[in-house]
């Protein structure tokens, strides 16, 4: 289930105003991208895990968030010190890794953890209800932030129905694999979902009992 | 999570979001700047009649891009930024900047200063391939297959160029980094054509209604 996991709290953090939180997550963020000494940006960083403490998050829980964030370090770790020009620090034949390479490797891997951090202390923790109207405080077209309230109200509907379907498919003996069929039945069920998203509920049944599942 | 065997979310993330501390500021910049004008060309598209309906659209495009497809021992996410630019036109944009957001506040997918970037990365391709693609369909079952890969392959393809071009302009070192970046993504755009296009052939079969060359 999608949930907002660190938006109830009783922390300082969590009683702060909205609009407070967001403009301070944006200069924050902007700031740590934008700086390029990386003693700053350690500084930077030890600001964004003094937030974290002050909002009181569970530190297993921010990091299993991270994840995502993690592959792509792994992927820039791997890449970078081999192909960035600069001062070669080790040479084996063709294999070589550059000083200016690591360099940038810590900066790249310090500032992206911090500006996460500093996201989920500030923004993470309040409700999409408090976004929007923090965003709509701060003169963000009214437009906008109604399509992300009703995108969000939507979310748990769609997801429902998107486990609905993923249940259909499995008694019906779907197994997916890396094949045409087993791609084909996705297809359908994200071609559902948009099915779902755009009909009235009552023609739902009735195309339902087209899909070919099996 | 694991629900009845399928992915739902999995701690392998191969996503077309750039990540936060990477990019320089003009080019931060630049993808804010953007992000904004396609967002308010987007708004001003979009009637208050049919806010609901880009809405719905947009959560149903956050929950299709966590359906994990198996590629032989590993597996990828969907993006389908290529169907909500066909469904939607220039309304794709609001509608993707609203996904992203929310993907960021319930999986931390990106953060603020790159949220500009990602949806030129994203939307823009959507815009692109609704233009380029959308006449196509409609005409025969074979043109519409067709006309629906090339939505899924040009869309994710257009979108690894984006970012590979976004790492290339902070810096001429990361050229290799996009390489791999854009390398990587091929099996991703030949997933997503193969699926946009039974997608669509699905939707102009079932509700032709949806798809907005019908409407003319």
């Amino acid at each position: 289930m999608i949930e907002e996991k660190f938006a109830y709290g009783r922390s300082f953090i969590h009683g702060l105003d909205p609009k407070t939180r967001i403009i301070a997550s944006i200069a924050l963020s902007f700031a740590a991208a934008l700086c390029d000494n990386i003693y700053i940006a350690t500084g930077y960083f030890i600001i964004s895990i003094i937030l974290i403490a002050m909002a009181g998050l569970n530190p297993i829980d921010v990091i299993h968030r991270l994840k995502p964030l993690f592959w792509f370090l792994l992927m820039i770790w791997i890449i970078l010190p081999l192909t960035f020009d600069g001062d070669i620090m080790y040479r084996f034949h063709w294999f070589k890794i550059t000083e200016q390479g690591i360099i940038l490797c810590c900066k790249i891997t310090i500032k992206s953890i911090t500006i996460l951090l500093i996201f989920t202390a500030l923004i993470a923790t309040m409700t999409v209800a408090s976004l929007g109207n923090g965003l709509h405080r701060l003169y963000v077209p009214d437009k906008m932030v109604f399509l992300l309230l009703m995108s969000y109200r939507y979310i748990a509907v769609i997801e429902e129905e998107y486990k609905r379907l993923l249940r259909a498919a499995k008694f019906r003996g779907f197994n997916p694999k890396t094949n045409l069929h087993s791609y084909k039945t996705f297809a359908y069920l994200a071609g559902m979902l948009f099915v779902r998203a755009s009909v009235p509920g009552h023609v739902v049944p009735w195309i339902q009992s087209k899909v070919p599942y099996s | 999570m694991q629900y009845y065997g399928l992915n739902l979310r999995s701690g392998r993330e191969n996503n077309m979001h750039i990540s936060e501390g990477v990019l320089s500021g003009p080019v931060l910049a630049s993808g804010a700047v953007l992000a904004m004008v396609g967002t308010a060309i987007g708004l001003k598209k979009i009637d208050y009649d049919r806010i609901v309906h880009v809405a719905i659209l947009a959560s149903a495009f956050f929950v299709a891009s966590l359906i994990h497809v198996n590629i032989g021992p590993s597996s990828v996410h969907l993006i389908l930024n290529g169907i909500v630019g066909l469904l939607l036109g220039f309304a794709a944009i609001p509608a993707i900047l609203t996904a992203l957001l929310l993907q960021s506040v319930f999986f931390q997918y990106g953060g603020l200063t790159t949220l500009g970037v990602n949806v030129v990365v994203m939307g823009a391709p959507a815009v692109l391939v609704h233009y380029l693609f959308l006449p196509l369909l409609g005409k025969s079952p074979g043109l519409n297959f067709t006309a629906g890969f090339l939505t899924g392959l040009f869309s994710i393809l257009f979108s690894s160029l984006l970012l590979g071009l976004a790492l290339w302009f902070t810096d001429e070192n990361f050229f290799e980094t996009s390489l791999v970046i854009i390398t990587a993504h091929i099996p991703v755009m030949i997933i997503e054509g193969i699926i946009t296009g039974f997608c669509i052939t699905f939707l102009l079969k079932v509700y032709p209604e949806i798809i907005p060359v019908r409407e003319k």
